[in-house]
This record gives C-alpha cells, structure tokens and sequence, in this order.
C-alpha cells in the first residue's frame, strides 16, 4: 500500500462560500412587519391599558420600552431581510438566516425525505409561500423557506424531488 | 367494494371516507372538551352556567363542524409515479410529497372512534422525525389496504433495481448466506463485579457535582475570613453562631449531597450494567444488560449513525472508556431505548469495536484545530457576567475588597484556553474524528456518508474574529464543532458535502 498524505486543498471543491444566493421578494419583507405588527398588537393594547393605572414617569418607561423593542424587531426585520437567501446547486440545496446569530444549512439531494409546500391565509395574501424540506436529521436540519414566489417554490419543489430520485 | 376498489385510481387525487369528517370534528373537540371539562367542574350546580354554556358551545360546535368538512374536503392523496402527494389544510394549505423510496413503513392504526366508524388510519414513516405528518385519518380498510400495497409495490421495485446494481445476495464475511440469529459473534466485552464498582465511582455526571462543591468549598472558604472579622465588629456573637452554624449545615449538606451521588451513580450503575456483554457480529452489535430488567439489544450495523467515547482521568487511570453507540431513531422507539453504552472499554477493545462497525477506520490525518483563544474569551465573559451578582452581593458585605471576585474570572479564561487546545477535528474522505476535552474527554467517530445536513453557523462576535461553528446533523443527533477559522470551516464544509454527495454508499 502506498502510504499518502494528500492535501485537501479548496480550490478543488465547489465553494459555496462564492455562489450566488437568492433573494426574497420585497414583499417578504412587508408580510414580516405585517405579520410582527399583528404579534406586537397584543402586549401594546396590554400595556396601552395598564398605563391607565400608573403615572408619570412609569408611563413613559413602559411605553418607551415597548417602542424601543418594537423599533429594534423592526429593524432586525430589514437587516435580516438583506441576509436570507437560498443557494441551488445541482445537488444540494441552502438556506441562509439571521445576522445578530447567522446560520446557512445546506440539505443535500441525496438526503432529503419529503418536502412541503405551505400557505397560510396571510401568505397567500402576498402570493407567497413556505418551501419545507425535511431530513432524517432531526428537525433542527429540516429546512424551512418561507416568502417564497408560489411558481418558484413549486418549480424548486419538483426540481428537488426529481433529484432527490436520482440521487437516491 | 371489489369493483369500486378496481376503479379506485390513485394517479388522480382521491378524498378520504366521508366519515373523516367525524374524525377531524372529534379531534378538534379534544382542544374544547378540556374546557368543558373545567366550565362543568366550576358551575355544575348553578343552571345558568349551563344556559351560558349551552349559548357559547352551540356556535362553537358549528364552526367546528364547518371547519371539519372544509378539512376532509381539502384533504386529498394520489400516488403519481414515484412519489405519495397529500394535499391538506384549511387556513394553511399544504402539499407534502414523498419519494416512494423514502419510506421507511406504512402503518394501519385504528383508535376507538376509528373502529366504531369503521375506518382506519393509514401512516406513512419517513426517515425523518415527523412521522405524524404523512396521515391520512379515515379510510375504508379496503382502500387502505390498497394503497399500502400499492406503495409498497413501488418501493420494492425501486429497491430491487438498487439492491441488484449494489451488492447482490446478502452476506457474511465468508461469502456464505448468513442467518443472524445463529451466528455467534465475537465477545467484545463482559463486564465483572469489580468493573461495575470502578464504572459507578467514576461516572461522569458527578463532575458537575464535584465542581460545585469546589467552587462552593473554594469560595467560601476564601471570602469566611472576612465574613468573620465583619460580624465579630458590628454583630452581636449570636449571629457569629448563628452564621458558623449555617456554613456548617450547608458544608454538611454538600458533603452529604456528595456521597449521595456517589452511591445513587454506583447503584444505577449496577441497575443497568450488571453483567453487560456486548458481542459484535458481523451484522449488528448485540448487548445484554441489566440487574432487574434484563435488556437485550440488538443494533444492526448499518443503523448505527457514529459512536461517542468519553473518558475522564479516573477511567482513564484504570485504563477505560465508555462508548455510545447511537443509531438512527425509528419510529415508535423512545429516546431511552436508543442508548446503547458500553461503559468499560479497554483500548484493544475499543479498536475491535471501531474496526467491526467502521470497517477499514483509520485516524484521518487532516486537522483542523479550534481557536484556544476564543474559548479563552468565551470563558472570560461568561464568568465575569456570572460573577456580577457575587460581587454585588459581597460589596455588602465587605466593601470594594468584593471587586477582587473578578480575579476568578481570568483563571476560568485560561482553563478555557486549555479546554480550546484540545478541540478538533480530523477528516478524511470517509470518516471525521471530533475531538473535545481536557479532563473530561469526548471522541465522536461520525463517518461522512452518515451526514444529513450541515450547518455553518456564527454571530456578530465571533464574525470579527472570522471564526465559524460547524454542525453535523445525523439521524442519531447533532454534533458541532466550534469556533473554527473561516475559511477552514468552509473547506471542511464543502469537502464534507462533497463526500456526502458523492458517495453511494446507502447511509442506513
């Protein structure tokens, strides 16, 4: 047996690092601060109610505090926005998120157990929708891409079936 | 029914039996019986909780019933090639579609409602965890019957076609046919009495306990001499006591929790490992074990996902260490059943075990190291954030002296620095070697085609520094590597998709 000691040198491999990664519609971005709003509505109306009882700088306090937490959603909202995106490759599929704490998860083809394709009534009211791909890695590996174009999230449904066949 | 099962077609998307429109109803009441449950238990007496009820039920009971018919009429299933499509939802609609060669089983259930109702539920199994996603709730038997034939039709001939260009007949490694219940297999490992005394003693769950009971042993004692002096000026003596007492108490109580653990570690250990005999086969990995419920394990091989060593400086001054064999999660197997550990492992039979599971398994030579520093780092802000409040409260007490806490906090840095020499990872085309621990040591054998999907994950902190963590998804869990250097994150990402990719070896 020869005995070797190859380096793994990275110009070699694809680098995922260098691909392209696709955007969410702007609309995504508006369906997450419609979506948030409607969260924030609650504890805002609850907090709106209890400064009846307090007074002076209490108000303020709570109120402020809110803002400044609904403001920072937002924002991390716009930010984040500008980060996610997803990377198709012919055999694998990835998806990036966050910027505070950032991940990009990447499902090879030849791994994938089933996919979903979700819409929930405010989605289909921006004609978007979810792109669930599962694993048999647990659920923290299965991929879920939301604000996706209907058209496109069907097309990259049957693209990954069709090589989930393949590279059975 | 035989005719209207010849016509049945399944390429064209079928609905349920109307009666799911029960099923769905009773299982959405299951949310509303709970309340009922409590109206009745507050108001049973008074008649007009009942009038109330009676108006807000009613309502409720026919939205229910709307929504139910809008879940069986949106809920359909049809069989188009090589892959089960279900269409479902009401609000949120769904399309689930499942290759054919997915699915791992198809199981028929039918609860007291089904039964009465004369359907049965039929549930498809992926390798993934979410199996109760794949159900369709209230078909006829019959129909049921079919589609699981139906499907199961196709999987064999996919798996035939696969199983023909791969590896032909099944067998040992004499190139005989092979029985699995006659073979009898190689015995890896027979725990004695005296095994299981340095087993229990030297668990790994009493470091936690050991380490508390140092800090608080450690601090304490540091910071009595000036508790003393402060008391013995402006307190009363009673207090003095009072206070000796309670150190006392609570030194006892530690020492007593201590041994405590000790004995309950011991006694588990027995519990569960009393005469344990782990024999590897050619096929799968069998281990007997237990006091009372004598537990016979069986673990094919090929299910086994990667192995786990851990050691600490105990064991390893008696020359052993435990190892963990985790395998892929089957439906219907709860997390416990899935532990397989062999607590005492010498290190020839550590190699006959490694070479019967990962055959051809040799060390990979490529490294890639963690960076010490910022483990160093990590460590430095977490024991300072932890030691704020100590110091607040010893301010109090005895003044700015209370600031020189924070001394602890570079000691726990540099423990930091030395737990970061020891984290790696060595890599080669088939296997990866994850390597962790400075007293308390940890090696995981993951071989690369086992790979389900991989992460590389940072923060805005560790960004400037151009680290990455990396983490394996496997079916048997996660395991992660942290604060690697950028680019070599990404190298070891994409080789390892590469592998995974690449390779078609059938990972389970």
């Amino acid at each position: 047996m020869t005995w070797e000691n190859k380096q793994i040198v990275g110009d070699m491999l694809p680098a995922l690092e260098e691909v392209n990664f696709q955007k969410h519609p702007v609309r995504y971005k508006r369906y997450r601060y419609l979506v948030s709003g409607m969260v924030w509505f609650i504890p805002l109306t609850a907090v709106v109610i209890l400064n009846i009882s307090l007074e002076g700088y209490w108000r303020f306090l709570t109120i402020g505090l809110m803002l400044i937490l609904i403001a920072f959603n937002f924002a991390s909202i716009r930010i984040g926005f500008s980060r996610r995106g997803y990377a198709l490759r012919e055999r694998d599929l990835t998806y990036r998120k966050g910027w505070i704490f950032f991940s990009t998860t990447t499902l090879p083809f030849n791994r994938i157990q089933h996919t979903e394709v979700s819409q929930g009534p405010i989605e289909k009211k921006f004609d978007l929708c979810t792109l669930k791909i599962f694993t048999a890695g647990g659920s923290t590996s299965d991929l879920s891409i939301p604000g996706l174009e209907e058209e496109e999230a069907q097309q990259l449904r049957d693209f990954i079936s069709k090589k989930a066949a393949i590279y059975a | 029914m035989p005719d209207e099962l010849k016509d049945w077609d399944l390429s064209q998307p079928q609905r349920q039996s109307l009666l799911g429109v029960v099923v769905y109803i009773l299982r959405n009441m299951r949310a509303l019986a709970a309340l009922a449950f409590s109206f009745f238990a507050f108001g049973a007496i008074n008649t007009s909780i009942w009038l109330v009820f009676a108006l807000v039920a009613l309502p409720i009971v026919i939205i229910f019933l709307v929504f139910a018919y809008y879940q069986y009429s949106n809920f359909t299933f049809q069989v188009n090639g090589e892959e089960l499509i279900i269409h479902k939802g009401v609000f949120v609609k769904d399309r689930l579609v499942v290759e054919v060669d997915r699915i791992q089983s198809i199981q028929i259930t039918e609860n007291l409602i089904q039964r009465i109702l004369g359907v049965v539920a039929l549930r498809v199994d992926t390798a993934g965890s979410k199996g109760s996603e794949l159900e369709i709730p209230a078909l006829e038997r019959p129909k049921a019957e079919k589609l699981k034939s139906l499907l199961y039709q196709k999987k064999d001939a996919i798996l035939e076609d696969a199983r023909v260009e791969q590896e032909g007949v099944v067998q040992n490694k004499n190139g005989e046919p092979s029985d699995p219940t006659e073979e009898t297999g190689e015995v890896l490992v027979h725990l004695t009495i005296l095994d299981l005394i340095k087993v229990g003693i030297t668990e790994n769950h009493l470091r936690t306990g050991f380490i508390a009971l140092a800090f608080v042993f450690g601090t304490f004692s540091q910071y009595w001499e000036y508790l003393q002096d402060y008391f013995s000026d402006s307190v009363d003596t009673y207090t003095e006591q009072a206070l000796n007492a309670g150190f006392a108490a609570l030194t006892f109580f530690v020492i007593a929790f201590a041994v405590f653990s000790v004995l309950i570690s011991v006694v588990r250990t027995f519990l569960r490992f009393y005469d344990l005999k782990a024999t590897l086969k050619s096929e799968a990995v069998e281990v007997n074990t237990g006091l009372l419920k004598r537990n016979e394990s069986r673990v094919p091989i090929r299910k086994i996902q990667f192995i786990q060593w851990e050691g600490n400086p105990l064991r390893k001054a008696v020359g052993y260490e435990s190892a963990k064999i985790k395998q892929s999660n089957s439906m219907g197997e709860t997390e416990r059943e899935q532990k397989i550990e062999i607590p005492a492992l010498k290190s020839d039979e550590t190699q006959k075990l490694i070479q019967g599971v990962f055959e051809g398994f040799s060390e990979p030579e490529v490294t890639i190291d963690a960076s010490s520093w910022a483990y160093a780092r990590f460590n430095f802000i977490i024991g300072f954030l932890i030691l704020i409040p100590a110091a607040v409260f010893l301010y109090f007490q005895v003044g700015w002296v209370a600031a020189s806490v924070f001394l602890i906090a570079p000691i726990i840095a540099i423990f930091g620095y030395f737990y970061g020499q020891t984290v790696r990872i060595q890599y080669s085309k088939n296997y990866m070697v994850i390597r962790k621990g400075l007293f308390f040591t940890r090696r995981i054998v993951i071989p690369s085609y086992k790979i389900q999907a991989l992460s590389v994950d940072g923060n805005l902190f560790i960004d400037r520094r151009h680290l990455r963590h990396v983490s394996f998804y496997t079916a048997a869990g996660t395991r992660s590597i942290r604060y690697l250097h950028e680019r070599e994150a990404y190298l070891l990402r994409d080789y390892l998709l590469y592998c995974a990719e690449s390779s078609e070896v059938s990972w389970m």
